[in-house]
């Protein structure tokens, strides 16, 4: 681990961090100058592995300095970018742990119910990967920086700021056209809002891309019933119940029932019957395909037993547990968490440009003068 | 052994002993209470020559009940009788006190009867006859034992499934003093052509003025149309029709906290005021089951499954409304599921009309009690604003078309109530029931009118059926 910067110490042995005491603070003046050596602090944090306490430090100082600017922040905004860009000519990459180290202040913010100095981090921390796309060119800088935003994206899908959310998903594709989540996410954020025919060729384009995957192909499916598309859709259901081990679960649960939900409307219940009893007892567990399989019989005038369906509930009522048309509801998570997997790895492996900026003397000590 | 199963280890010739001081004739009681043996020394002072073993008259012996007869030999013959024990005339005309020999004890089984086809649950009545006190009584179904008994009424309710098959309802009574009996009935299997020709449909009406319920109405009050045509009422019965039902709590993540606390208590005031042949299941549903009881009629037992649910998910209303009316297929009774959602389904694979399809063929009322007055437009992964809109308003249709009732509510303070004034709905209601004059079994709607001879009655009932 990395010790302290000789820069920050001399800052701290001046008392250009005690706040508190300072002259700009007392008349309520944003002070600069003091804030950079704060935002300094925290980097150095950051870059000693301490991400924990990187992201005290920061929460705690822009709460402290956002109230002192009294809900104006482009001031943070303008020095904090003063202080990165010092930064970057040990490369562009500390970008990656910067605005990872932002993104957390704005899940921070957000939870203390901080919404100004939320939006606050949500724009340095989209602002940090532009910054990087633009610096880091290339197919590489292109993916990160888009992952960067989608991750973000993500956040605000998951908390229904829909509009900007899509603005943010549509951006990342920009970047990096074959960004599965970003396009998991984009469709999502349209099926939601019933803008079917927007999601649908989103689907269509993560299907031919690299990034296509099993949920992708299921949403697709799902998609092109209801666009009436109804062949297509259960060929790619068939494909996807072809093969059980390579799906997710929740995914082959949900195919088995949209594969059903195409013969019932047909009045094909026999072959619902039929498919959906193979499909309880190789998914046994799952809520809705018992149901299902009830009602089919039932339209196909052999009704199952009462025990069954009471033993086939109770065999469902696991605690804690999720349906696989309420895990297809929720956002695209597990696409999601495997792209801030990768993006953690980045920012990691980044942390080593960070300390090699923020040990340049000459950069720390221009820090307290501006 | 000598004079048939008499114990003659200690024969007491008590022909000798001084009588006891027994309470005088006219006093009451005589002998209740007093030991068997002083009775019987009294019989002797009467000039009765009694013979005992002390093997079966013990010391400990009470006269259980007062004689009320007036000759001797009754009065022995009635005070033995409680201790397994006769009187038998002996050599040279002394009175032998020996075991009883075990009598067949008649059995009937008055429900359910040979003519009937039963489902699900049944109350099996038997009527057991002896003078022998009853030590149990076994019931069983076909071969297994479903149930034992110890005491009067020997009543019963079986659980007997929904397969349609003939069934052996077998009662096996044993007596105390080795007395047997058993009696059987076997019900038959539905023929579906007779079932065709013999359905008797049934209609649970409930009628209000202003804004109270009328309960005084006679069977003449009533005029049913089937198809347009004027049915015949055959039964007419008030709201002692026992209730089979199932309790729908939706659990869901906005249910959280106060509000499934307040639905779990308003459920439990329906459940515990549940009558005798009353029984229901209770089921917590979110995006999946959460919990599922059995059928049972006791409050206490359902409540303790429902200990430790916490809500959280989604809603998938359609589907476990659907699963709630097949588990009421075939049941006796009034069928009724009762509802209780604050919003509308977002995620089942089933859909409204699915259901309707149900409900069409059920005879089960749905109540829905719903935590919100209207329908706030929204939409969801798996459907959009219309189709949302069309779903809730279906079931709506749904409600209504069972002969339900939808009840709004505007806050949790009311679910109690609203729980509280189905069962008293229910309580309420007249059963009406006719054979169609006519039937086609074309699966074609048959709409139903019930009207009433009152000014200004408010009429609900199912309003129509599937023609199956």
């Amino acid at each position: 681990m990395r010790a302290p910067s000789i820069a920050l110490i001399l800052a701290l042995s001046l008392g250009l961090l005690s706040s508190p005491s300072t002259e700009a603070s007392r008349k309520g003046k944003f002070d600069k100058a003091e804030f950079k050596l704060g935002y300094r602090s925290a980097l150095d944090r950051l870059a000693r592995g301490e991400a924990e306490g990187a992201l005290a430090d920061l929460v705690a100082l822009e709460s402290r300095f956002g109230e002192q600017a009294r809900g104006r922040l482009e001031p943070l905004w303008k020095a904090k970018l003063s202080v990165v860009r010092d930064l970057l000519g040990a490369g562009a990459e500390l970008l990656v742990p910067v605005s990872q180290l932002h993104e957390q202040a704005y899940l921070a913010h957000r939870d203390d119910g901080s919404y100004a100095l939320a939006s606050h981090s949500r724009g340095m921390t989209i602002e940090l990967a532009e910054l990087y796309a633009e610096r880091v060119k290339g197919t590489h800088g292109m993916r990160v920086a888009g992952a960067i935003i989608t991750s973000m994206a993500g956040h605000l899908h998951a908390a229904f700021v829909d509009s900007t959310a899509t603005v943010l998903y549509q951006r990342a594709l920009e970047l990096d056209p074959d960004n599965g989540a970003a396009m998991l996410g984009l469709a999502g954020v349209f099926e939601r809002h019933g803008e079917y025919d927007k999601a649908l060729p989103v689907l269509r384009r993560l299907g031919e891309s690299t990034a296509a995957s099993p949920e992708g192909r299921l949403r697709l499916a799902v998609h092109l019933i209801r666009v009436d598309e109804r062949q297509e859709a259960e060929a790619l259901l068939l494909r996807l119940i072809a093969d059980p081990v390579r799906e997710p679960r929740w995914v082959h649960a949900v195919a088995f029932q949209e594969l059903a939900r195409i013969l019932i409307d047909r009045d094909e219940f026999e072959e619902a019957a039929a498919l959906l009893d193979g499909a309880t007892r190789t998914l046994g567990g799952d809520p809705t395909l018992p149901i299902l399989l009830a009602y089919v019989s039932d339209r196909a005038r052999r009704p199952i037993s009462k025990a069954e369906m009471t033993s086939a509930l109770r065999a469902a009522a696991i605690p804690d547990s999720e349906s696989p048309r309420y895990r297809y509801s929720r956002m695209p998570r597990r696409a999601l968490e495997a792209l801030r997997v990768a993006l953690s790895g980045e920012s990691a492996a980044q942390l080593p440009t960070l300390a090699q900026a923020l040990s340049d003397e000459d950069v720390l000590a221009s820090a307290g003068s501006r | 052994m000598i004079f048939g199963r008499v114990a003659l280890t200690v024969l007491c010739a008590v022909l000798v002993a001084a009588p006891p001081a027994l309470p005088q004739e006219g006093s009451q009681p005589r002998y209740l209470g007093q030991p068997l043996a002083d009775a019987l020394a009294d019989m002797q002072a009467r000039g009765l020559p009694v013979i005992y073993s002390s093997d079966l008259v013990k010391p400990e012996m009470r006269v259980r009940s007062e004689p009320t007869a007036t000759s001797l030999h009754r009065i022995l013959d009635q005070l033995l009788l409680p201790h397994g024990l006769k009187a038998q005339v002996g050599p040279r005309g002394a009175v032998l006190v020996v075991l009883r020999d075990p009598e067949p004890i008649l059995v009937a089984i008055e429900q359910p009867s040979p003519f009937q086809s039963v489902f699900e649950r049944v109350e099996v009545k038997a009527l057991v006859m002896t003078e022998e006190p009853i030590r149990k009584v076994d019931f069983y179904l076909g071969e297994e034992l479903v149930g034992t008994l110890t005491g009067p009424p020997y009543q019963l309710v079986v659980e007997v499934g929904d397969e349609n098959v003939d069934r052996e309802f077998r009662v096996e009574a044993f007596g105390r003093w080795g007395g047997f009996g058993k009696g059987s009935v076997t019900t038959r299997r539905v023929e579906i052509e007779a079932e065709l020709e013999v359905a008797l449909k049934q209609l649970f009406v409930t009628v209000d003025r202003g804004n109270r319920r009328v309960l005084d109405l006679r069977r003449e009050d009533f005029t049913v149309f089937d198809g347009g045509v004027r049915q015949t009422l055959v039964t007419f019965e008030r709201g002692d029709v026992p209730i089979t039902a199932v309790v729908l709590l939706d659990a869901s993540e906005s249910m959280k906290g106060r509000y499934l606390d307040a639905a779990l208590t308003g459920s439990h005031a329906f459940l515990s005021t549940m009558g005798r042949l009353d029984e229901a299941m209770v089921v917590l549903f979110a995006d999946r089951p959460l919990a599922v009881t059995p059928f049972s009629g006791d409050a206490a037992v359902l409540a303790a499954r429902l200990e430790n649910v916490f809500a959280g998910g989604g809603t998938a209303l359609n589907d476990h409304l659907y699963a709630s009316l097949r588990l009421l297929d075939r049941t006796q009774g009034r069928r009724v599921v009762i509802l209780l959602s604050d919003g509308a389904d977002v995620l089942s694979a089933l859909r409204m009309r699915d259901v309707l399809w149900k409900v069409r063929r059920s005879d089960a009322l749905i109540y829905w009690i719903r935590l919100q007055e209207e329908l706030q437009e929204f939409s969801s992964a798996w459907r959009d604003f219309r189709t949302n809109r069309d779903e809730w308003q279906g079931l709506e249709r749904a409600v209504k078309e069972s002969g339900g009732e939808v009840r709004s509510l505007t806050s949790i303070e009311q679910i109690q109530p609203a729980f509280e004034e189905i069962m008293a709905e229910l309580r309420g209601q007249y059963v009406l029931g006719y054979y169609p004059t006519t039937r086609t079994a074309d699966g074609a709607w048959r709409p139903v009118k019930v009207k009433v001879d009152l000014p200004s009655a408010k009429v609900r009932f199912r309003a129509g059926y599937i023609d199956n």
